[in-house]
């Protein structure tokens, strides 16, 4: 039994939900297997859309009409665009059988947090978000260095206009204080010279990324007490060296799949797999949910699900019928817009997603999904609410609330009614 | 988390729950020092005004509980130097040649200082008195990020990670709350309204979707019953399993004032098709279906313009200029004009000089505003000089807290002290006695 329930938290952690079928499955494997089977995904992008053309560069000088003309196809393209590419992610987190590599994809989204907003280019998101799935669970200093020279990042933090002479701080200063060391480990001096040691990329109209040694500053920096010549991806192996990443990151890694803050104790096993392969996600995330800190009593007191949580997590346990399209909206109505975290530091985490409106809203949008279930037809006995309760990832009902809920199921939408209530109540968004 | 420090206590109807990690609200830098005060009311020129006060004031409520303030967070480090404008000074040309404001565009409003061209309903409420610019405003020791910063403006404490926001811990203050005694905007709660006993209702979009909508043929009355069964009973379960059924409880609260609210209004304007537009107006709103909020917030972004800072900065002045002048013609047609005080508020200015993105980087002091009928209209503060720079940002010419302290104190009225840790701090006549 205890064999089963954990892997039920791992399935519904490292996973993004699953039914009791596939909790069953896993657990006649056991615990260390289910953990190797859900770690053990291709590191490779998944089969994405063509998102539809940009318009061409003008070749000319625009009439004004025609540059009109211009910036109404480019709106559609990027609305389209976007549209397209977050309707696919949705969707692969909804029917994936590789759930992890989707939930990291969401993880590195959150923290490199990138919004199309102001990058404007799908494809460059798309782009992105493909790197998280083929690179996201390898070594840190490799996506660091991936993403600081992709696309997405070098509009979204400025990179392309930093230039030799007239640095731009943008990426220097957030790479430190949210991408690796965290505030406080890295000073004024330490965001200018880095800035420095970032210049000399652009990127062309149609996404090629190049080195421009004209625009590189190739004079001496000195950066967290370090002196060199250094470039954009010497800054990125410093930083990824540090004993601060590893510790910055890692701590993200726990509250994203555990909760709330870990102590130095929970941090050991993970930060030692991340010093003996130099930062290879994949082990430290092996030797986090092999951890004494992995267990359901811990995990289920110290967390909060997020919009993309909650609603993943009720789709894939009550096998609601939905498309990307609504996934996406869903997500959206939540403040947690796929391509579209608020700002640079990601979406906010855990107890900042439980407010009465948030609650209220989670109630309604409960309210629609279950009414898209086939799972949920008909009306309810207790022995049913307790099946409700293992497909929505174990969770506890006491015989009292098992019995108030019991009493409203006895009627032609009995099921759904109990589950709407269920899905917007204490016990599965801790779950 | 030793007993001694301070926990955040979240709301039931019947109790109230421990919950989070609070932490003890220590001793801070000693006040910055004695504000600058300058009037400027004999120097104003007289603009024409486009904003009538279409219902005479009654003058500023005698009893702070009939007062409102609304608190305008502008997201992401507001360029100041390109909304309240020195523009006779040479330098600021110089420092931002492609940036830069035109002199012949901007809307003058002293003989040194001009707002940007998007602000004119601001020209034009500064024309009447009843606009205050604070100059140079921001925490001791500005550190530049967007996150600590935007905490410190939240929690009013810029030494220690407080868990308690400044008006969240103030209204703590009153021994007994509305169910809607402050309320934000959006689907998480402000650090701001964060405190040891229930303040906040965020309110999401919409008013009226603020109800419970079950499925079939369920009674809303059982869905109440079943959350408030299920907080009678969660003292075993987690801290967040208790404040998600404490949610439903202040929900289920708030839910006919709320519908009361937003059944009695029409607008007498016609607001901005923006979200900053859409928020406004639900504040407008909520102001006039007196549910008895002392606070409302809401936030706004898009203001860290690293790049092409120009095209997005017009943009977002324009929504701000035209969101505020459509909300005070609002709340002033309702008769409301005297008894509401709407302050803005970013965690940073921004770097003077501009990058060689057209834009400009993390940088420290900037202006704020403070609107209101009963607001003492004028410039409070010396403007940071252009060329006695601190390694290249502006100085601090004011504590935040000194504008907080004359919110608490002067328009909300609550005692300030324990609020506002190092201080005190000298409140500045920002409102009419």
């Amino acid at each position: 039994m205890g064999d089963r329930e954990r892997v039920q938290l791992l399935l519904w952690r490292a996973g993004m939900g699953a039914t009791p079928a596939q909790v069953d499955a896993a657990t006649a494997k056991g615990y260390a297997a289910a953990v190797e089977d859900i770690l053990n995904y291709a590191d490779a992008p998944a089969n994405a859309p063509d998102l539809p053309p940009w318009p061409a560069q003008p070749k000319k000088q625009l009439s004004g009409e025609e540059k009109t003309q211009l910036t109404k196809e480019i709106n559609q393209a990027n609305q389209q665009g976007i549209t397209t590419a977050a309707a696919w992610w949705a969707n692969q987190m909804r029917t994936t059988d590789a759930p992890l590599q989707e939930n990291l994809a969401l993880f590195w989204h959150n923290h490199f947090a990138t919004a199309n907003d102001k990058v404007r280019r799908p494809a460059y998101m798309l782009a992105q978000n493909q790197l998280f799935r083929a690179q996201g669970a390898g070594k840190f200093v490799d996506l660091l260095i991936a993403v600081s020279k992709g696309p997405a990042m070098l509009y979204w933090l400025d990179g392309q206009t930093n230039v030799k002479g007239h640095p731009n701080e943008n990426w220097a200063r957030e790479v430190m204080e949210l991408f690796t060391l965290g505030i406080g480990n890295y000073t004024e001096q330490d965001v200018r010279e880095g800035a420095r040691a970032s210049t000399g990329w652009t990127v062309s109209y149609d996404g090629q990324v190049k080195f421009d040694p004209k625009r590189f500053d190739d004079g001496s920096k000195t950066i967290l007490g370090q002196t060199g010549n250094f470039n954009l991806d010497d800054f990125s192996r410093m930083l990824a060296g540090k004993p601060q990443t590893a510790k910055y990151v890692g701590s993200k890694l726990f509250r994203w799949f555990v909760g709330d803050d870990p102590t130095d104790a929970d941090l050991a096993p993970m930060l030692d797999a991340w010093n003996q392969t130099e930062g290879e996600i994949r082990s430290v995330l092996r030797a986090l949910f092999l951890s004494d800190a992995f267990t359901v009593e811990r995990a289920t007191s110290a967390h909060i699900k997020n919009p993309a949580s909650w609603t993943i997590g009720a789709i894939r346990g009550l096998e609601v019928d939905i498309t990307g399209d609504q996934i996406v909206q869903m997500l959206q109505v939540q403040d947690m817009r796929l391509f579209y975290p608020p700002n640079v530091g990601g979406w906010p985490n855990g107890p900042a997603w439980i407010s009465p409106s948030n609650q209220v809203l989670r109630f309604n949008l409960a309210g629609g999904m279950v009414m898209k279930s086939g799972a949920l037809s008909g009306t309810a006995d207790n022995a049913w609410v307790g099946e409700l309760a293992d497909r929505l990832g174990g969770i506890p009902i006491s015989d009292d609330v098992r019995g108030k809920l019991t009493a409203l199921g006895n009627n032609p939408n009995g099921r759904r009614a109990i589950a709407q209530i269920i899905l917007a109540g204490p016990g599965f968004q801790a779950r | 988390m030793s007993d001694h420090e301070r926990e955040p206590f979240m709301p039931t109807r019947r109790q109230f729950l421990k919950y989070g990690a609070g932490s003890a609200l220590g001793i801070g830098l000693a006040a910055s020092g004695i504000p600058l005060f300058k009037g400027f009311s004999n120097q104003i020129s007289a603009a024409p005004l486009s904003i009538p006060n279409l219902t005479p004031g009654a003058g500023i409520p005698a009893n702070p509980e009939d007062r409102t303030l609304v608190v305008l967070q502008l997201s992401g480090g507001n360029d100041g130097l390109n909304t309240v404008i020195p523009y006779k000074d040479s330098t600021y040309q110089q420092l931002r040649p492609t940036i830069g404001q035109k002199l012949s565009d901007v809307l003058p409003i002293t003989d040194n200082l001009a707002l940007h061209p998007g602000l004119k309903s601001l020209a034009d409420l500064f024309g009447k008195g009843n606009l205050a610019i604070v100059e140079g405003v921001e925490y001791p020791h500005p550190n530049f990020s967007h996150f600590r910063g935007t905490e410190i403006w939240m929690t009013a404490d810029d030494q220690n990670v407080g868990s308690l926001g400044w008006i969240g811990h103030a209204l703590d203050h009153l021994s007994n709350h509305p169910s809607l005694v402050a309320a934000s905007l959006g689907v998480t709660t402000p650090r701001a309204l964060v405190g040891m006993q229930p303040t906040d209702i965020a309110l999401g979009g919409s008013l009226k979707d603020f109800v419970y909508r079950p499925v079939g043929k369920i009674d809303p009355g059982a869905v109440s019953a079943i959350y408030d069964y299920m907080n009678s009973i969660t003292s075993s379960d987690s801290k967040y399993a208790k404040l998600i059924t404490a949610s439903h409880s202040i929900a289920q609260d708030a839910m006919a004032g709320v519908a009361k609210v937003a059944a009695g209004y029409t607008p007498a304007v016609t607001y901005p098709k923006t979200q900053l537009g859409a928020g406004l107006q639900t504040v407008a709103q909520m102001i006039h279906g007196g549910v008895g909020a002392r606070v409302l917030y809401l936030a706004t972004g898009g203001f860290d313009t690293h790049s092409n800072e120009r095209e997005t900065h017009d943009r977002l002045m324009g929504y701000l200029g035209e969101g505020l002048g459509a909300f005070w013609q609002d709340i002033t047609a309702h008769g409301h004009g005297d008894s509401v005080a709407l302050m803005t508020f970013s965690e940073f200015g921004r770097r003077p000089t501009e990058n060689a993105s057209r834009g400009t980087d993390h940088g420290s002091a900037a202006p704020l505003f403070v609107m209101g009928g009963s607001v003492k209209g004028g410039v409070y503060g010396d403007t940071p000089s252009l060329t006695d720079l601190d390694n290249g940002n502006l100085k601090v010419q004011q504590d935040f807290r000194q504008v907080y302290a004359a919110m608490l104190q002067n328009w909300l009225g609550f005692d300030p002290t324990d609020v506002l840790p190092g201080g005190p701090y000298q409140a500045l006549p920002l409102f009419n006695s």
